[in-house]
């Protein structure tokens, strides 16, 4: 059976939170810079450049249906266009926990930008309350036909009433 | 058997699970606010935004919520498009949530289009009934919109749309 699907997707890619580095303190928090492979030796040089630092605090949306998390973002490269940030935001409420996940897309401009992420809490869980929470956010970017880049970091911010 | 898929992803991308722009505002939509955008080189072009407030559906015991979007599609083979509504509220500490969707003819205008919002719900061991996670009820909530339009030629292309909108009886 011939199954020629074509499945094109743009150079955003998808945002997958999972996984991160452990960058943990209290307020923005960032690591070293995501970088692509190194370019075989006879093409031109396509380094794409990703960093995403999470600030603190965020803020309570509707009443902690959702958290409102502040990332700076940036992204440079020849050739990259755009990139994507996801934000996991886990956070211990009485006995229990709250924990959602948001991300949103943003065009790369080679200068720190910030990036407002909703994070929406998750069905059938907790609603967010002000406090102390794990922000694991993921971004990535890939140049036009060349290398992608990615990083996590994973720090610990404050969640505030709005 | 050939299966000629050709599934185009839009600059704008999409973000699974729940993801969303953060264009925050109670009270009434605006136009520019949380609503979806698409680059007007794309064949087929999708919108969708959701009005504010909500309405619960009387006599559901919070289980149900009318919601009022406002959605536009075109494309030049395009007869309609899908429209879906992920409802998130804080209360009482706990999460309410559901989803519902309708479907919108691709004209080219604006069109509103009602949603009803169904409660999520389990069916817990030995009980015969269908009981919700948690009821809706009056206040902020999280509204997430997602319209799909597609076609035999070029494919489809979706649109999203995250706002806080207000629930009122």
């Amino acid at each position: 059976m011939l199954l020629p699907v074509k499945f094109k997707v743009a150079l955003v890619g998808l945002v997958v939170a999972a996984g991160a580095a452990a960058a943990v303190a209290l307020g923005p928090a960032g690591l070293a810079v995501g970088q692509s492979s190194a370019p075989t030796v006879g093409q031109s040089s396509q380094t794409v450049q990703v960093q995403v630092v999470v600030n603190s605090p965020a803020t309570l949306v509707a009443k902690g249906a959702g958290v409102d998390v502040s990332t700076t973002v940036t992204c440079s490269g020849q050739f990259v266009i755009s990139g994507s940030v996801g934000v996991t935001v886990t956070e211990k409420v009485g006995k229990d926990v709250a924990s959602g996940n948001g991300g949103t897309t943003f065009d790369c401009a080679d200068t720190p930008e910030t990036v407002e992420v909703l994070v929406v809490a998750e069905a059938g869980g907790k609603a967010f309350d002000k406090g102390t929470a794990i922000a694991q956010a993921t971004i990535s970017a890939c140049a036009v036909n060349g290398p992608c880049a990615s990083q996590e970091v994973q720090p610990t911010i404050k969640i505030r009433k709005s | 058997m050939l299966f000629p898929l050709k599934v185009k992803v839009a600059l704008v991308g999409v973000i699974v699970a729940g993801g969303a722009a953060a264009a925050v505002a109670l009270g009434p939509a605006g136009a520019a606010v949380g609503q979806s955008s698409a680059p007007t080189s794309q064949p087929i072009q999708v919108q969708v935004a959701v009005s504010s407030p909500a309405t619960l559906v009387a006599g559901s015991g919070g289980t149900e919520v009318d919601v009022s979007v406002t959605a536009t599609c075109s494309g030049p083979d395009v007869e309609s498009a899908y429209v879906g509504v992920t409802l998130t509220e804080a209360v009482d500490g706990d999460i309410a949530n559901g989803f519902g969707s309708t479907n919108v003819n691709c004209t080219g205008t604006s069109q509103t289009a009602e949603v009803a919002v169904v409660a999520y719900s389990s069916s817990p061991v030995g009980t015969p009934s269908i009981v919700p996670y948690q009821d809706f009820t009056k206040g902020p909530a999280i509204a997430q919109a997602q319209i799909d339009g597609c076609d035999y030629t070029y494919g489809c292309f979706f649109g999203g749309a995250t706002q806080v909108i207000k629930i009122k009886n």
